[in-house]
Formats: structure tokens, sequence, C-alpha cells
């Protein structure tokens, strides 16, 4: 029987020939990853078990969220994390000058096509961008999948989102595709579901736009989120090691012919605008010109979703040879090191504070509300990250609308929530 | 298996649809070490009194979608150090639903539920058969009864009961397993040198 992108991976895990939407397995994992507030639990329990990972080249762990250590006890908490790491010479620990705990195994590697990945965080599905199956899961349950490297899954079904025609309009990017998604689908419409992206104009996508895509599937509700693995994934892996010598299963990573979907999703690209969700909810998204006008505090480029050196070349697009308006911080977290870097050889960095940004070091601490960018009660927010449940950034009453780079970027400019179109003519 | 162990007896505290993780535990508390203080802040989001005044035993009922948003396993530690019974919903949020299991905190999805139970109710729920009884007025429903695995892995008391149940704790301290493999391709691969970075 053909099977989909999520049974084939699932299927091949589990050593069976073929399953199929709604079965329950239990499958090997390839890898699995954690961050530091997580982590610290983790490692806690695994050390009074007296549990190490059952293979320390399939353990990533790192540091990103209270980073660098804001208190006396997250410093401790990562001194915790760094004893185990070197105890049990995990190859894969990054510290915290590395970068988003997701994105890290991406640079280094690491998350391959055909790959199943159950990792300790909701936005694993980003891992889908390369054809792997990534999977989000809790501590206590990463520490079963540590001890024994296997746990159970149920062969979720595929919703198919298409998307028509040849490239986003300009001044549209993928956040805005897919809080598109969101809106269609509402916050919990693809619940135990695969999220399969697909379609000419996510085929002429980067990685780092697929990423992104696949990144807020968990924004839906979805188990996961896919993109068939094609040239543009072999391009990006073919530049970087291959550190577990676990070559790539392209086999798993695309769909047999003849697979049965769900349903499908059409979604004209040429008919995108940009788009802005609404708080306290991921799925009340709106055209951008139904919220054009409302003032901002902060602009927030970063996260797991939009923190890419694309991101900030879109921002930077904008922001060169313009300032962030007057009582408006614009904050930018880039996601990883590799990112900092880019962007300082481009000139985006440069741009960035020229035009008042304040450019903070790697990782994830806004978007969790713990540093780098914490919103007070009267805070109202653009932000590129992909919550704006109350509380998210900090404090319950601050507002915070959900927007890509390019209107995060227009936004801070304009001092209230601008369509970016405006600055891209 | 002892299914009785699923039958949990208390007073209901009821919250509505679309309940994320950052109402059942703010980020800002992901760093506490402790479960049992981050548990003074459960559902902090939604009433402030939940935390000081939750017992053991008591059970949360909840409309649809339960739990979504992040992963924020701290929440299901904390739910855990405060004794909570269990969870009743109209629908679980996958990544929640998935963590209770593993965390050996009952769950049941039983559409209707919210129009069943009011907060203080005192609530009978046999999370073995998928039966709720509302003890205050006498009413009661059926769930939809977990798979048989999932009663098994919860009746035990969780992964690390399973572990434990298992000989896989104690095993590797110190050390940690060198062997390679575990996956279905790649196995036997000579592992790379260490990456670590400082």
């Amino acid at each position: 029987m053909p099977m989909t992108v999520s049974e084939k991976i699932l299927a091949a895990h589990a050593g069976l020939k073929e399953v199929s939407a709604g079965q329950y397995v239990e499958a090997q994992a390839d890898l699995t990853v954690t961050n530091d507030t997580s982590g610290h639990h983790l490692v806690r329990l695994c050390n009074e078990l007296g549990i190490g990972p059952w293979d320390r080249r399939r353990f990533a762990i790192g540091l990103d969220h209270l980073v660098p250590a804001n208190e006396p006890e997250s410093a401790h908490d990562h001194n915790v994390i760094r004893e185990f790491a070197r105890r049990h010479r995990l190859p894969h620990f990054a510290d915290i000058s590395c970068g988003n705990h997701l994105q890290i195994p991406v640079e280094r590697g690491l998350v391959r096509p055909g790959m199943l990945i159950p990792g300790n965080d909701s936005h694993c599905t980003m891992f889908g961008a390369l054809g792997a199956l990534g999977v989000g899961i809790g501590i206590t349950e990463t520490v079963e999948l540590l001890a024994t490297g296997r746990l159970w899954f149920k062969v979720p079904p595929t919703i198919r989102v298409r998307v028509e025609g040849r490239g986003l309009p300009s001044g549209v990017e993928a956040k805005d595709v897919v809080l598109e998604v969101a809106r269609l689908l509402g916050c919990d419409g693809a619940t135990y579901s695969t999220l399969e992206f697909c379609g000419p104009a996510v085929e002429g996508m980067g990685l780092e736009e697929r990423m992104t895509l696949c990144n807020m599937a968990v924004e839906v509700g979805a188990k996961a989120g896919v993109v068939e693995a094609d040239g543009v994934v072999a391009e990006y892996l073919s530049g970087r090691e291959d550190p577990n010598g676990q070559g790539e299963a392209w086999h798993l990573a695309r769909n047999d012919p003849g697979a049965r979907f769900e349903r499908t999703l059409v979604l004209q690209a040429a008919s995108l605008g940009p788009r802005v969700a609404v708080p306290p909810r991921v799925d009340a998204v709106v055209d951008v010109g139904e919220v054009r006008g409302t003032p901002i505090t902060q602009a927030f480029i970063g996260s797991c979703t939009n923190g890419r050196l694309s991101d900030l070349a879109a921002a930077a697009r904008i922001l060169r040879g313009r300032r962030v308006a007057p009582g408006v911080r614009l904050i930018v977290t880039p996601l990883s090191r590799e990112v900092v870097l880019a962007a300082v050889r481009e000139g985006i960095i440069e741009a960035l504070l020229q035009a008042g940004a304040l450019v903070t070091g790697v990782g994830c601490g806004a978007c969790t509300g713990v540093c780098n960018g914490v919103l007070a009660d009267d805070d109202v927010c653009v932000a590129t990250i992909n919550r704006n449940f109350p509380g998210r950034m900090g404090a319950r009453q601050a507002r915070i609308f959900l927007a890509s780079p390019s209107t995060a970027a227009a936004s801070a400019v304009a001092g209230h929530l601008e369509d970016p179109r405006a600055f891209l003519e | 298996m002892n299914l009785l162990k699923l039958v949990r007896q208390g007073r209901a505290w009821c919250f509505g649809d679309q309940v994320d993780t950052d109402q059942v535990l703010p980020g800002r508390y992901m760093g506490l070490g402790d479960p049992a203080r981050a548990a003074r802040h459960l559902m902090e989001g939604l009433d402030p009194e939940f935390g000081a005044q939750v017992r053991p035993g008591d059970i949360i009922v909840a409309g649809r979608n339960f739990g979504l948003g992040s992963t924020r396993g701290q929440a299901l530690l904390a739910m855990k150090a405060a004794g909570l019974g269990g969870i009743v919903a109209e629908s679980f949020s996958r990544i929640f639903f998935r963590g209770c299991i593993s965390e050996g905190i009952p769950v049941l999805e039983c559409p209707g539920i919210r129009g069943l139970v009011a907060t203080g109710d005192e609530v009978k729920v046999d999370f073995g058969s998928g039966e709720v009884c509302n003890l205050s007025t006498g009413r009661s429903l059926r769930g939809r009864r977990l798979e048989g695995f999932m009663l098994e892995r919860l009746a035990q008391g969780g992964s690390l009961a399973f572990l434990r149940s298992r000989g896989l704790v104690g095993g590797c301290e110190g050390g940690g397993d060198p062997r390679g493999g575990g996956g279905p391709r790649g196995d036997g691969a000579a592992p790379s040198a260490p990456r670590a970075e400082r």
C-alpha cells in the first residue's frame, strides 16, 4: 500500500513493512534534543535514576533559554547540565554561545532526511523541513526515550497544504503563509495529524522558509510538519558534516505515488498578503490592513520560527537607511552563532544597529518571557515568534501581535503596526 | 493490570476551551528546580487561587484542546507534585496528552464534560473505564476509554515506574553507554570526534 512520509518513516523505525494512519507502533528514535529550562529537570531525573542516553551521539542539548544565566538558580541549572554532558561525553552538547537547541542540530548536520526525532520541545516539527519527522514530547517521556531509545507512536494521517503559484509576492513571507494556514485550520485543526506543505511555491522556497512553515505546524495542533525532501535539502547538507555517519534515507522523505491524504488545503501564493495574529490567539489571523495603525512599544525579531539569516535580511531590507520610531524598542535575537556570523559578513547586523535596534546574544529568551525582551502589562509588541498567549513574553496584559520579520521591521519604523509593502516600493 | 488505581475522586476545577500551557504554568517558572515550588503557580494564568487551594486527588475539568502550546513538561512535573487526581477534557492537545500518560497523570477525553461538572463539584472518575460521575448532582457520562497500553502505563505510575519495573534504571552511572547503533539505519557507525563546545 502506498504510504505518506510519516507512515514510511514510522514503519521503517518500527521495523514494519507498512503501517497506516491510526495504527500504534513502537519505534526506534534516531536523535533527541532538549534545552536548558527542560533539560535541568531531565538531567536531574536521569541522575536520580542512574540513566544515561542510549547512544551518546544521539542526544543533543543546547543551552538557549536563560542565556547568559540571569540569576544564580539558572547558572546552577546550566552547571548541572554541563556536568551531565561531560560525564556522559555528549559530543553534541552546545553551550550558551551556540544558539537555539533546535537550530544547532540542523546546522551541525545531525538532522537528515528520513529520520525520526522525538524531541523535548514542541517546535521539533521544524525538522520536517529536512524531510525528518520531528515530534514534540515531554520531559519525563524523554527520560524514557533516553533509557530505551524507543517510544510508542500513533501513526498520523496527513493534511496537505498546497501553495500554488511561482512564488510569494514582495513583502510576503513564509510566516504569512503559515499564519494563513492557522486562520484556515484553527489552533486544533490538525491535532494528531502531520501537516505537509507542498506545491510550486513551497518547492521554490529555501530551507529556512520551509523551517518557518514546519515550525509552526504545531500551532494548529499538528504532530509533525513536513516538506518532501528535495534538492534544496541536498544542497544544504552537502556543505555540512554528517557527524553521526547516518547518511540520508531519501526514499523515506518522499510520499509514495498514490499515498492517501486526509485532505488538501489549497492556497494561491499571488493572493496572499502580510498577515497578523491578533492576541491572544495564534489562529485569530487578519490581513495587516485590518490592524494597521495600532501603536506598538516593542518589536521583536527572533525565535526558532523567524530568527535565521533570511529573516534578519528581510528586516534589514526595510531598516536600511531608516530609524526605529521614537518610543519603540526593536530587539533582534539571532538564532545561532552561525546566523550572527553570516549576518555580520553581509552587513545585516550593521544595518540593524544603524537603525537603532538592540541586537542581543543568541537564544530564545524573549519568546518564552524569561529574558532579553520581557514585556510589561502596558506593552504592545509585534513579534516574529510563534505564540501570543497571555503572559507568553512576560506580563499577562501585554499584547503580542504575531507577524513576519518584514512586518515587524516596518512596524518598528512606523511606530505602529504597518504593512511592509509601504516601505518596499 | 490494576485499574482500580485509576478510579479517582476529588473536587472539580473547571476551565474553558483552548487552555494553553502558558496559562497552566507561565514560562517564568520553568527554571524552578523543585516541582513542588512550581506547583504553587499552576493555572496561575486563569485562577491565581488554584496553586494554593488545589488538594491531592482534585480533578481538572476543561474544554477543547487542553494543553496546547509549549511542551512545558515542567507543568506536568508540578501537577504530579501537587498530587492532581487527573484531567477530564472535551479534547486534548497531543503533546500534553501523551505527556500526562508518561507522567502518570490520568487523562480522559469526554465530550460533554463541561456541561456535566461545575467548579467545586465532587466528581468520581474511573479513568480505566471512562466513566465520569458527578457525585454532587448524580449525573454521569462516559468518555473515550484509553488504549490498553496507555492504561497499563498509567496504572503502573508512568514512564519512571515503567523503567524501574524493567530494571532499566541505575545501570550506567558515571559513564554513559558508549555503544553505537540504535536506529534502523546507521547502526554500528563509528562515533565521530566529540564536538562539544564551550
